[in-house]
């Protein structure tokens, strides 16, 4: 039931941030140039959510590989990914909150706001197959969130490099690394 | 995955070179010439076994020809990541036909479907897969490569967690630190 609603949610805010996409792509998005201020900008409201987002994805793996080893049992490991799937949501609403100014970086954080949707879908279905005993459910939703990850980086790397502005090397992880905490806890 | 795919699609050949380069990168994941030695050698019906050989890595998990095997980061508990045919054309999955299971007398070896129905052989919950680049036995030119996730050895006798995190001191080539690539 919770799984249903979280999908269910997952399918609204996407639909919301696709209409968003899809305005922010008309003929302006094209034509108008972005500057390198407009770039740092959109990178400093980005990289805060960016960053926190790995970290609090890395502090998934203990809970997992606890529960995979019997340490905690179901209903513990259910409520700690339940607590930072709520924390994700928060980093999600951040992320679909970011509205650059110039409508290609609009146009850029949309698909890629979409992703935070489906880990966040992805988290709160893992949080109900681990209080009821069953991860059979779960999306697998990894290889679109990866394509859109890394097309978001690449196009940013494009205006970057147009703009002459300087990306932060971490950047080139986005896409690369995990995408979403494994059961397994590996 | 579908810069996965953009990178690897094209050739084959290309993307062995590619994943050799990316091997040689790694400090210690040089190949020696080793002989598998089967756990094995008790008779099975099943086409599929799983053996150990000896490689610069130690003793890890080998087909039946003696070719290293791997597992994925992140994979495990019936979850997948190498999925589409960029990923298996690189990374072959060690199948199974349906109700068959693998010999070997490495313990913990089980099977899992895969998301198109086929079935996988796993070692302690982990889908095992061969790697295009690896030509003979003991070589290990997958170890430590990071594509879709990092891919490792199975060293024998490590606990399910390490025996995925075979390290090589290698890629770190983004230096984003974390695991997770948002």
């Amino acid at each position: 039931m919770r799984r249903r609603a979280a999908t269910r949610r997952a399918g609204a805010l996407l639909a919301i941030l696709g209409v968003a996409a899809l305005a922010g792509c008309g003929g302006a998005a094209r034509s108008e140039a972005v500057s390198r201020g407009a770039i740092e900008r959109y990178l400093g409201e980005v990289e805060p959510i960016r960053l926190g987002v790995n970290a609090l994805l890395e502090g998934a793996d203990p809970i997992l590989r606890a529960h995979a080893a019997r340490r905690i049992d179901d209903s513990v490991a259910a409520r700690e990914i339940g607590a930072l799937e709520r924390r994700f949501a928060g980093y999600a609403v951040r992320i679909a909150a970011v509205e650059p100014a110039n409508a290609q970086l609009r146009a850029l954080n949309g698909p890629y706001a979409g992703t935070y949707v489906l880990e966040d879908a992805y988290l709160s279905a893992l949080a109900s197959g681990l209080a009821g005993g069953s991860l059979d459910g779960l999306p697998h939703t990894q290889d679109a969130q990866r394509a859109a990850i890394i097309r978001w980086r690449i196009a940013l790397t494009v205006l970057a490099r147009k703009a002459h502005a300087r990306l932060p090397a971490d950047l080139q992880q986005a896409g690369r690394g995990e995408i979403a905490p494994s059961p397994g806890g590996s | 995955m579908r810069y996965l795919a953009k990178l690897t699609v094209p050739s084959l050949a290309a993307a062995s070179v590619l994943f050799a380069a990316c091997g040689s990168s790694s400090s210690t994941t040089s190949t020696t010439a080793s002989t598998a030695t089967s756990a094995a050698q008790s008779t099975s019906a099943s086409a599929v076994s799983v053996k150990t050989g000896s490689t610069s890595l130690g003793k890890v998990l080998v087909d039946g020809q003696g070719m290293t095997l791997y597992a994925l980061s992140g994979e495990h508990a019936g979850k997948f990541i190498c999925t589409t045919s960029a990923c298996t054309a690189i990374w072959h999955p060690l199948k199974v036909t349906a109700g068959e299971t693998p010999s070997g007398e490495v313990a913990a070896l089980a099977t899992v479907k895969r998301p198109d129905g086929t079935t996988q052989v796993t070692y302690k919950g982990a889908p095992l897969y061969t790697f295009a680049s690896d030509q003979a036995p003991g070589e290990t030119k997958g170890q430590g490569l990071k594509d879709v996730g990092t891919w490792s050895v199975l060293t024998v006798g490590a606990p399910a967690a390490s025996a995925t995190q075979t390290s090589t001191q290698s890629e770190s080539s983004s230096g984003g630190g974390g695991a997770y690539g948002y």
